[in-house]
This record gives structure tokens, C-alpha cells and sequence, in this order.
């Protein structure tokens, strides 16, 4: 398994909100892979993110050297997420003066063959299958459902108003709600988690030529930063991508 | 924020509001003496260049409206990084708690609201403006229910910011035209569709669509058909559902094709001209009556106090209330006739007493001007002559008890005696004005302090900087004269303003080598603090520092910021951060825990020393060295891997080697 990592916070903005981590097992084979998209202002916006990452890190850490049996992925990665959204909830509570924070969310655990992944928000996985690449994650955006009912075509959905708009956030209130998606792990599958600042500026299209044309996968993100901080760079640029 | 003052001129007194993108605060304008709202735009958006231009050129355009009905921009500006409008203060509510309070509105107080609203627009749409975001919530109701919009044109700049990353709720599609909800081209009629919006909610009390998210709120208004008002409040006439529902058509061409056409319907309907009508053509009559309408439209209508649900409760009471004000009247007479009764009585009295003591003789009153109290009404006792108890007032050069001011004026003859109907009255100076400098203002905020004793005590404060421990920076250390001392209003205060603690240097610690929770721990002993940390933006507090600004061995004021470098931790791609060269070129860096071998006793604190070696060179290369307390563990390193390749973990504890651990990732 071949794996890179990358996170840039584009030319505009002036902090990178985006928080990502490969978690890897006793043996150091990669087992869990997260990318997180903070927002809330007042400069607090890394804030969410930073700590969903850790905490989640944290828990998926220890069930990796315990191995609860029992368990299925989904309870693990449920509780994990929960107990995040709890720490951050609490922490806009106790610090913040009344001002939410959040944070998107999207993470991939390996077990037994199986990739499950748990998603909030408008980050995205896809699956780059046969040479033919799927967005597998529904985005929780105002933008990404209204293209789901047929309302936007994607690239309508790139110039809204509103295309900032998440529906759905960790951290944000008491309770969250967390899409579960799971796929068999094949040979020679490709992985590609991402926040929007890579998406709102390349297309799956591009992003599947991308990963076709190069071998490294370093070099595959390094170019995919470069090509959206080209097209405006305004948001911070997160990618992990895993090849079977 | 509170107690500011932005650009020595607006003084901020209170936070009135706070929306999605700026904070409201009631403001004093120094200058022009009066209170103003001040806008003030929120942190995510300081950054964004192209965002700011807009945003003030929009406010800048906003501003050249002039409108009764529109609140009035007076100023845009920017201190520093905050950036404020400076409007007209608006005593009163927005049209949304106006509807919370009152609940569903009378049609025809909804039709005169949602008229002045339509002459606002008229007048911006005139200058090219579109407000782009009617909604009840940028309605204001001052206290004479006059309604007047604000925020023309700033929802279309804050759309445009990119910086800004919302979570939505669903208040903010409530209103939106289906065309705002596809992201669509806006005008006018967007802005109609939303008068539409808000006037269904006047008439009803409730928004036409409505769902637990934004984006079953935004379906609706692309898909579904509002239902009549009057479906409701059956009270409703058939025409004014015809005017809300052709205002709210999903069609732009099928709205009113201009602000004034809808006016001039709700107009008719109000006057009972608009019966019933097939269809929603325009109506010819509408386009005759322009001229004179459009003036009246210009010129602003205001919505009076207009209850027509609570005229009939009025009605009922009136019966009662016209015996009320029939005894008043009774009462009335009683007591002027008894008043011209007694004043007669008293005139009598004096002339018959006059005339039965012919002895009593005028008297002349002289200047008692410049004499003081007692002296003047020694002489009074002593000439017999009537007068009142003197009034005292302050003055600014007459020394208190000395007598300013008199009637009659001297050389006038009175007649003497305590029942004489001319009596003198004095005038006598109280003096200068005297007021207590408050006891309870140390520790107050300065700018507080400041205003409250200029414009409440009507002193001139002058302001010292000082250095106090004991008191926080901005915060008021003491006064001369002291605290609760009496002083002359118009008297000089100095209010001494505290800067904080004086700082003192300090030598800046070497931090190389220390993590994040040490470095603080270091530079919080010395009175240093954290400044910027670099890698910026990501994953600089994990690992450990390679480097700081300013260099170990500087002197330096105590509280500077330090600057930390750390190692580029996670960056596969070798990364442009410094440290970058400490990995070995296509590794990458994998997370491990350090944990404490179960069967030794450690103090607090475990003096760490962790190296790593790397495949061929077989070279011990220091990872991680430093104090960590015992509570840390398992304690996370990052380890720089080279994929392929063996990689060794060495982990030394007090001094003493534990355990090496192999770390391995495939190619």
C-alpha cells in the first residue's frame, strides 16, 4: 500500500484551517485516514478541526492496540466521532462566548478488507475503480443537496452565492449525524480523501486523469495543489490519497 | 468593543445587534453630538481585499439614497483592522419582532408598511440598487412606526466573500426568490418576490415556506405554489391575496414589473378602488395615476399608529371614558371658580385693609443686588416688605449666598406688610456647581470613565498614562483630585489610565529542542508569550522546535512574542517549511506513541531521549529529547519513514535505554 498526504492553505486565506492524519497500526501499516475542514470565526477556525483530528486520532489509536472485540466498525468510529463532537461542542461553550464552531469530516478506517467511512460536511471521498472514478460521499452542503435534486449542475453549483453553506457540521450542536459508507478493498484501488478547496476547483474528471497520467502519488498531489491554487487558491487545499 | 472609540470620533456605548456578518453597536458621534449605529464588520472578513472594496463600495452606494423610509448611511470607515458603517440610529425594533409582538397584522396597516417598504425600493431600484435581502429582519419600526430599510446592498458583497464558511440555518433562505435559491441572475423583481415574502408574513404571521433546513425552505420557493394569505386570516380581501401571490410568481415576468406597480395596486386596494379582477394584468389605471403617485412615493410615506383590531375595543370603552371626561370638566370649573374666588377675596382684603390703615405708606425697594442673603432680608424685616423664599442657583463667578438677581427692580415703591400682594423676590447664587468624582471608578474601564465624567459631571477629564501592577491596561489607576472629592463642575480631572504592568527585560530562554507545552511553560516563567508559529497554520505544536525569533540570549521586554519553528512534521512532499531537511528526502512521518514500561518507577517527570535510525547508514539520528511529564504518556512522536525502508525507534528514559521499536511502511 502506497500512500501520500498533503495540505496547503491556498494564496488567499491566512491560516490553513484544513487538519488531516494517517493513523498507522503496531506493524505501521496505514489504518485510518481523516481529513477535517474547520469554519467558525473570530480566528477560531482551526480550532474544530485540530480537534476532531486529534481526538478521533486518539480513539481510533487506542482501539488499534486494544482491538475492543466485539465492536463493529461503525461503533468504533461512532463513538470516536461522538466523543470529538462532545469536546468540541464543549469547548465553543466553556471559550467561545456563544459562538459555534464545526468542523467537516471525513474518515476512512481498514479492517478485515473492508474501508468503512464515516462523513460529515462537504469534504469528500472518492473511489478511482477500473479507471473510472466515484464520488462515494454525499456532500452536506446547501449547494451539494440542491444538486442531488436535480435543482444545480455542478458547475452552477461552483458560482452560488451560497456555496459556503454546509448543512451539517462536527461539533457544531449537541448531536451529530454521521453517514457511514463501506467498500471491499481490491487491488489496485485508489483512495482520494479531500476537502473543497481541492474540489471546488477540479473536477472528478481532472482529478481521475490526474492520478492516471503520474505514478507518484506525491507528485500527483503536489500538481492537484497546484492547479487549484492556479484557479484562485481562496480556500485551504487538503488531500490524502491511498493506493492499494 | 464596548467603550472604543473608532477613529477618535464614534464611541461605542453598547452592542444593539449582531447578524452573520456584522456586530450593531449604539454609537456617540463626537462630532455632531448625537447617537449613531455603528456596523462593524466581523474578523473572517478583514482579510478578504476584494471583499472589503465591495462591501464599502456598496456602502458607499447605499448611502447616496436618501429616503424616508431608507436608514440613512453617514460613514464608512476603517481603524486599524475593523471596519465599521456608521448609520442612523433607529429607536425602535425590527419589523420581525413588531410581527412577534403583535402577532398577525390588519391587511391595511400590512398594505401601508409593505408600501413605504416598495417606495424605498423604488427609490434604490431608481439608482440601480437592489437590496438583494428584504426581509422583516432589515425592517426597522422606529418608535413612530415609521418603517425604514436598511442594509441595501450588502448581502450581494457579503455573497461574494469567499473567506466565509457558514453553517447554515434556515432563517436565511426564508425570504429568498427562487432565482436567489438557484444562484441565479437577480433584480428588481427579486427583490419584489421578497416584499411578496414579508408581506404574507405580515398578513398571516408566518412564512409561506417553512421546513427544518435550508434547502427543503429554498425546494419550496423553486417548486411549490405559496397558498393564499387569506387561507389564514379569512378577514384577508381576495385582491390582497392577488397582490402577494402575483408578487411571489416563480416567473420573474409574471411579477409586478417594477416596485411602483405594486404600489399603486395596494394603493386602489387600500382606497377600495381594486375589486375583483380576472387575472393579474397589469392594471391600466395603475400606469395613469403614476405621475402623482410617483411623487408621493419619493417623497415617503409613513405608516401612523394604525390598529384597526384595537379600534373596536376603543369604541366600546368610549361610553365610559365620556363620563370621565365630563367630571373632569365639572371638576375643573370647581376649582377655577373657587381660585377667582379666593384671589378676589384676598384683593379685598388688601384694598379694604389698605384703606383701614392709611398709616401703611409705599415703600421704595432698593438694590439688594451684590448684598448677600442675610442682608438683604435684614432689610426687608426691617422695612416691613413682603417676600418670597429666595431661589438659589448656581453661578459661575458669584460667590455662593450673594443675592444675583431681584423684582421688583430697585426704585420701585411696594407696599409693606407680609400680606402685601407684591412681594420681592431674590435671586441668590449658590455658587459654583459642585459634583463628587465617584468612588467605585478604579479599575473601571478608562473610555467609560472618560465620557461619564464629561458628559454626566460635566467636568474636563485629561487623561495620564501610567504603568500599574496592580491595575489592568486600560483601566482607570486613580484620579487628582482624589476620588470622592467634591470638585466645581467644569473643573479639570486627571484620570490616570493604566498601561499595564511596566515591562521589564528579560533574556530570551533557549527553546531548541523543546516542545510546545515546555516552550510555553519556559517563556510563561520568564513573562514571554508564544507568538507566531511556524510551519504556519498546521501541525507546528506536535514535535519539537528547531528554531525561534527572537534567538536564545536577546534581551527583550518581558510579554514579547516569541516566534517557534518546528520541525516540518507532515509535509510528504519535503514541504517548503524550514526543517524540511531534517527528513530524509521521500519519507514520510508516521505517528507512534512512546510508552513507559510497566515495571519501573518513574517520578513526574521522565527525561526522554528518543533517536531513530534509518535503513543503510545505520546512524542514530535525535528525535526527541526533553523533559515530559509522566501523565503524557503514551506519548506521541512523528517519525520520518522512508517507505521500504527500516526504521528504528531508540527510546532512552532517565538516562537509561528501554526498548527500540521497528517501524516499517511497505513501498
Amino acid at each position: 500500500m502506497k500512500y501520500a498526504a498533503i495540505s496547503d492553505k491556498g494564496i488567499i486565506r491566512e491560516q490553513n484551517e484544513d487538519f488531516w492524519n494517517i493513523i498507522l497500526d503496531m506493524n505501521g501499516n496505514p489504518q485510518a485516514f481523516i481529513v477535517a475542514d474547520g469554519m467558525g470565526g473570530h480566528q477560531a477556525g482551526d480550532i474544530a478541526s485540530k480537534m476532531a483530528v486529534e481526538s478521533i486520532s486518539k480513539s481510533i489509536s487506542c482501539y488499534l492496540e486494544k482491538k475492543n472485540a466485539g465492536n463493529t466498525i461503525e461503533q468504533v468510529l461512532t463513538e470516536a466521532i461522538n466523543k470529538a463532537n462532545e469536546v468540541i461542542f464543549q469547548y465553543a461553550l466553556d471559550n467561545l462566548n456563544g459562538s459555534s464552531i464545526g468542523t467537516t469530516l471525513t474518515a476512512g478506517l481498514l479492517c478485515n478488507g473492508k474501508l468503512t467511512i464515516a462523513h460529515i460536511g462537504d469534504s469528500r471521498f472518492y473511489l478511482i475503480r477500473n479507471e473510472t472514478i466515484e464520488k462515494l460521499t454525499r456532500d452536506h452542503s446547501f449547494v451539494g443537496e440542491l444538486v442531488e435534486k436535480g435543482i444545480l449542475d455542478q458547475e452552477e453549483a461552483k458560482v452560488h452565492p451560497l456555496r459556503n453553506q454546509i448543512t451539517r457540521a462536527l461539533g457544531y450542536e449537541k448531536e451529530v449525524q454521521i453517514d457511514f459508507y463501506s467498500l471491499d478493498v481490491m487491488p489496485d484501488d485508489i483512495y482520494l480523501f479531500c476537502t473543497d478547496g481541492l474540489t471546488m476547483k477540479l473536477s472528478s474528471d481532472e482529478l481521475l486523469s490526474m492520478l492516471r497520467e503520474e505514478k507518484d502519488l506525491n507528485i500527483i498531489l503536489r500538481n492537484m495543489v497546484a492547479l487549484a491554487n492556479e484557479r484562485g487558491g481562496d480556500d485551504n487545499i487538503t488531500a490524502i490519497a491511498v493506493k492499494i | 468593543m464596548t467603550g472604543r472609540v473608532l477613529n477618535n470620533r464614534y464611541e461605542l456605548i453598547e452592542r444593539i445587534g449582531s447578524g452573520g456578518m456584522a456586530d450593531v453597536y449604539k454609537a456617540k458621534c463626537r462630532v455632531l453630538k448625537r447617537w449613531v449605529a455603528v456596523k462593524i464588520l466581523k474578523d473572517e472578513f478583514v482579510n478578504d481585499e476584494e471583499f472589503l472594496e465591495r462591501f464599502e463600495r456598496e456602502a458607499y452606494a447605499a448611502g447616496s439614497l436618501n429616503h424616508p423610509n431608507i436608514v440613512s448611511i453617514y460613514d464608512v470607515g476603517r481603524e486599524g483592522n475593523i471596519h465599521y458603517i456608521v448609520m442612523e440610529y433607529i429607536d425602535g425594533i425590527t419589523l420581525k419582532d413588531y410581527i412577534r409582538q403583535n402577532g398577525a397584522l390588519p391587511w391595511q396597516e400590512a398594505a401601508e408598511i409593505a408600501i413605504s417598504v416598495l417606495s424605498a425600493l423604488h427609490k434604490a431600484h431608481r439608482h440601480s440598487i437592489i437590496h438583494r435581502d428584504i426581509k422583516p429582519q432589515n425592517i426597522l419600526m422606529t418608535s413612530d412606526n415609521v418603517p425604514k430599510v436598511t442594509d441595501f446592498g450588502i448581502a450581494r458583497a457579503a455573497s461574494t466573500s469567499t473567506i466565509t464558511r457558514k453553517i447554515d440555518t434556515v432563517g436565511s433562505v426564508h425570504y429568498s426568490s427562487p432565482e436567489q435559491a438557484r444562484g441565479g441572475y437577480t433584480d428588481e423583481k427579486s427583490d419584489i418576490y421578497s416584499v411578496g415574502v414579508t408581506l404574507f408574513e405580515m398578513l398571516t404571521g408566518r412564512v409561506p415556506f417553512d421546513a427544518d433546513n435550508p434547502v427543503s425552505v429554498a425546494l419550496k420557493h423553486i417548486e411549490e405554489e405559496p397558498l393564499a394569505p387569506s387561507r389564514f386570516a379569512p378577514e384577508i380581501p381576495e385582491a390582497m391575496d392577488g397582490i402577494v401571490l402575483r408578487a411571489m410568481k416563480k416567473s420573474k415576468t409574471e411579477r409586478y414589473d417594477s416596485a411602483l406597480q405594486m404600489i399603486a395596486e395596494l394603493d386602489h386596494l387600500k382606497k377600495g378602488e381594486i375589486i375583483e379582477r380576472n387575472g393579474y394584468e397589469p392594471d391600466p389605471y395603475a400606469t395613469r395615476v403614476m405621475g402623482s403617485l410617483e411623487e408621493e412615493v419619493l417623497a415617503g410615506k409613513n405608516v401612523r399608529k394604525k390598529k384597526a383590531n384595537r379600534k373596536e375595543k376603543k369604541e366600546k370603552k368610549s361610553s365610559k371614558k365620556g363620563f370621565l371626561i365630563a367630571s373632569i370638566y365639572i371638576l375643573l370649573i370647581g376649582l377655577i371658580v373657587g381660585g377667582i374666588w379666593l384671589a378676589y377675596d384676598k384683593i379685598v382684603r388688601d384694598v379694604v385693609g389698605a384703606i383701614l390703615a392709611p398709616k401703611k405708606q409705599p415703600v421704595e425697594v432698593i438694590n439688594y443686588v451684590g448684598m448677600s442673603i442675610e442682608e438683604a432680608i435684614a432689610d426687608l424685616e426691617e422695612k416691613n416688605l413682603p417676600y418670597v423664599e429666595p431661589v438659589y442657583e448656581y453661578h459661575d463667578t458669584v460667590p455662593k449666598g450673594i443675592v444675583i438677581d431681584q423684582k421688583p427692580t430697585a426704585g420701585i415703591s411696594i407696599m409693606p406688610g407680609k400680606d402685601a400682594i407684591t412681594k420681592v423676590e431674590l435671586t441668590v447664587s449658590n455658587g459654583v456647581e459642585q459634583v463628587v468624582i465617584p468612588t467605585d471608578i478604579k479599575f473601571a474601564d478608562y473610555v467609560e470613565v472618560e465620557i461619564h465624567l464629561r458628559d454626566e459631571l460635566k467636568l474636563k477629564p485629561r487623561e495620564i498614562a501610567e504603568y500599574s501592577d496592580e491595575v489592568a491596561e486600560g483601566r482607570v489607576i486613580r484620579t487628582e483630585p482624589e476620588m470622592g472629592s467634591t470638585v466645581a463642575v467644569g473643573s479639570e480631572v486627571i484620570i490616570y489610565r493604566s498601561l499595564g504592568p511596566e515591562l521589564k527585560d528579560v533574556i530570551v530562554p533557549d527553546l531548541t529542542g523543546s516542545t510546545m507545552d515546555e516552550a510555553k511553560h519556559k517563556l510563561l516563567s520568564q513573562n514571554l508569550t508564544v507568538g507566531k508559529i511556524f510551519p504556519e497554520g498546521r501541525e507546528g505544536y506536535k514535535g519539537w522546535i528547531i528554531d525561534q525569533e527572537p534567538k536564545a540570549g536577546t534581551p527583550v521586554k518581558e510579554l514579547t512574542a516569541i516566534n517557534l519553528y518546528f520541525g516540518d512534521e507532515q509535509s510528504p512532499a519535503g514541504g517548503d517549511g524550514i526543517g524540511a531537511s531534517i527528513d530524509p528526502a521521500g519519507s514520510t512521518r508516521v505517528t507512534r506513541y512512546i510508552h513507559l514500561p510497566p515495571n519501573r518507577n518513574f517520578g513526574n517527570i521522565v527525561e526522554l531521549v528518543v533517536y531513530y535510525t534509518t535503513g543503510d547508514t545505520g546512524e542514530e539520528i535525535l528525535l526527541r529529547q526533553g523533559a515530559v511529564e509522566k501523565s503524557r504518556f503514551p506519548y506521541e512522536v512523528l517519525v520520518p519513514v522512508t517507505p521500504g525502508e527500516k526504521t528504528t525507534l531508540i527510546v532512552y528514559m532517565d538516562g537509561e535505554f528501554q526498548y527500540e521499536e521497528e517501524v516499517f511502511i511497505q513501498q
